[in-house]
């Protein structure tokens, strides 16, 4: 979990917590949320591509992602 | 500024490239608008700060139907929409993105294969053009498409790369940028034991030392190779290692697996000074900057020692890994020494400065310095630039540090906006001797002003002809054309920057008087009439092509 929220911290550019959101983050914007998902996979954490534009918090990334093989 | 335009999303790379290039990138708004952008003559493209327009084209989607043998019909339209752009807009330089285009799943063992005949026919086009080229194709190849791109982005956002994908394109345009702006280094130096061959020379001998055509010892000359493809591109490459002339100097005349020569280098240290003292002599003798340099050693200690003595010197880490040692040399030339393109110059550089060691002998036979300068019997040719040697003129700017009386960089697109330019003359100079040919060494650029006056507001002269007197001659060439076109006052700029130091009293020195001090520098002015200069270098004057009436024209 601390790694995920490492990652979005990375790549918003200042550090989030489980209750930072769309609303709260400053700079977190659609494209954002498409990096935050690109880098996730790089790290191996996937998200369904059905989910990705159900994000709106650091806690629906962490429910919605799932460990990659 | 550099735009980014693509046929698919790239927001997220532009992001990535702001980052790794430090500097804001230019994206058009909308979805695939990029050949919209090209073709509006009022697109933001124009302005006057973007400088680079790099184009990154994802190639299936150029073929939304599917790929068939009119492959050269869906990709004849965007090269004409380019290549117009690029007539139009020469103030502008073009970098376009090869195509990587996957086979089709259906394709039979026994077949042709469009997608790969597809890509080679883009890539040849480019070729055609003369358009500098971002790899896609290449380094989706390397680090794989599975890893490369990213179906999860394609289908959600239009976006096809991954976040490595991204982040080796946005990587890979800060190559092609530091190359369109001139940023290569000039010199490679190599050690030598455990750098070009495996063990010491020294202790284990001719037949000890680890280098062969194949097996273990080739990743020793597969390293060789790049060195010498680089040294052919005109990288000048050096040697600093410990050990003693005799030793050091076998490998090269007698090793049969040896690549590199001895005459692929142009300074040879071999002594047991420290490493520093060496490569700043190097440097020296070379008369380039320090910045200029590559060093490269298996000692750790030999690296830092450098690294801590010469900052501006880049040594990059060796691999641990020795089979790595061929790739890693392949970084190191990516990364320091690529060029926009190669020049006829660059490729005899090597060549160019060995002759130079024969003139040292000379100049040792020769007491007095006029006898030897009479002794080498050189020739300038001085000439009006022509429209194809733009790319020369444009390396010249951005290379030339010393003897650089403005040191104002030109990328090619505005060397060719200048040429445009009714009231801009430029001159190319050209030096041989009876050493050798020096290739086109100097640039003169001046602005006419309808008061019959005229600026000089570049000259520059490449530093392996300091001190002979060349200088007096492309300045005398210069003024004798100005003074056939009505000239009566010739102004001559003086910048300061970095490494110009050397010519801060060049028009002094010249007879021309002060002027004014300009908050770069300063401003001198000479008046007619204008002798000639005396020099021992033989120089004709060309005109500049215009007639008379068209001279009149611009001086009244």
């Amino acid at each position: 979990m601390t790694q995920i929220i490492d990652i979005v911290s990375e790549v918003l550019g200042s550090p989030v917590s489980e209750d930072s959101s769309v609303e709260s983050a400053a700079g977190w914007d659609s494209l954002k949320t498409l990096q935050i998902v690109m880098a996730l996979d790089e790290a191996g954490y996937e998200i369904p591509l059905e989910k990705i534009a159900e994000i709106r918090s650091v806690r629906d990334i962490l429910s919605f992602v799932t460990k990659g093989a | 500024m550099i735009a980014l335009l693509s046929n698919v999303t790239v927001g997220s790379l532009a992001l990535q490239t702001e980052k790794s290039l430090g500097e804001k990138v230019l994206v058009l708004p909308g979805f695939d608008t990029w050949k919209a952008g090209l073709l509006n003559p009022k697109s933001p493209l124009w302005r006057n700060d973007v400088e680079i327009i790099c184009l990154v084209l994802h190639g299936p989607a150029l073929f939304p139907e599917g790929m068939d043998a009119r492959f050269a019909d869906v990709l004849s339209e965007p090269l004409r929409i380019l290549s117009q752009a690029r007539a139009e807009r020469g103030n502008k330089t073009f970098v376009v993105s090869t195509l990587d285009l996957p086979s089709s799943p259906a394709l039979p063992l026994a077949g042709r294969d469009f997608a790969v005949q597809a890509g080679a026919w883009w890539r040849a086009e480019l070729e055609k053009m003369d358009l500098p080229v971002l790899d896609l194709r290449e380094l989706a190849a390397e680090a794989g498409r599975k890893h490369f791109y990213s179906a999860k982005m394609w289908y959600y956002g239009a976006l096809p790369f991954s976040r490595l994908g991204e982040n080796l394109l946005a990587r890979e345009i800060l190559r092609v940028v530091g190359a369109v702006r001139g940023g290569r280094r000039k010199c490679l130096v190599l050690d030598l034991d455990n750098t070009l061959w495996g063990g010491a020379i020294g202790e284990e001998g001719l037949q000890g030392i680890e280098l062969s055509s194949s097996g273990t010892g080739s990743r020793y000359r597969d390293a060789q190779r790049v060195a010498k493809e680089l040294a052919e591109q005109g990288v000048l490459l050096a040697i600093s290692s410990k050990n003693n002339m005799k030793d050091a100097l076998a490998p090269f005349r007698e090793h049969p697996h040896m690549l590199l020569k001895e005459e692929d280098f142009v300074k040879i240290k071999t002594n047991w000074e420290p490493k520093p003292a060496n490569i700043a002599a190097i440097a020296r003798e070379l008369n380039i900057g320090l910045d200029s340099l590559v060093f490269i050693d298996d000692n750790p200690v030999e690296r830092e020692a450098v690294r801590l003595a010469l900052p501006e010197v880049a040594v990059p880490d060796f691999p641990s890994d020795t089979s790595r040692l061929p790739a890693f040399m392949a970084e190191v030339a990516r990364t320091c020494f690529t060029a926009l393109r190669v020049e006829d110059e660059d490729r005899g550089k090597t060549e160019m400065y060995r002759a130079e060691s024969k003139r040292e002998e000379e100049r040792n036979v020769h007491l007095s310095l006029s006898g030897y300068l009479a002794s080498l019997g050189m020739v300038l040719d001085l000439h009006p630039l022509r429209r194809d040697e733009i790319a020369r003129a444009a390396q010249l700017t951005q290379k030339t540090n010393q003897f650089n009386l403005t040191v104002r960089r030109y990328t090619e697109a505005e060397i060719a906006a200048m040429l445009q330019d009714a009231s801009v003359r430029i001159w190319m100079a050209a030096l041989r001797d009876r050493f050798g040919d020096y290739g086109r060494i100097g640039l003169a650029a001046a602005r006419l002003s309808p008061t019959r006056s005229a600026v000089i507001g570049t000259f520059l002269m490449s530093c392996r002809v300091m001190g002979r007197g060349v200088d007096d001659a492309i300045l005398s060439g210069v003024e004798q054309a100005l003074a056939g076109e009505g000239v009566t006052a010739i102004f001559g700029e003086y910048r300061a920057a970095a490494r110009n130091d050397p010519v801060r009293g060049f028009w002094e020195e010249k007879g021309y008087a002060q002027a004014e001090v300009t908050p770069e520098g300063s401003l001198w002015v000479l008046r007619a009439p204008f002798e000639k200069r005396n020099t021992a270098v033989q120089y004709a004057v060309q005109s500049s092509g215009l007639s008379e009436e068209e001279i009149r024209g611009h001086i009244k």
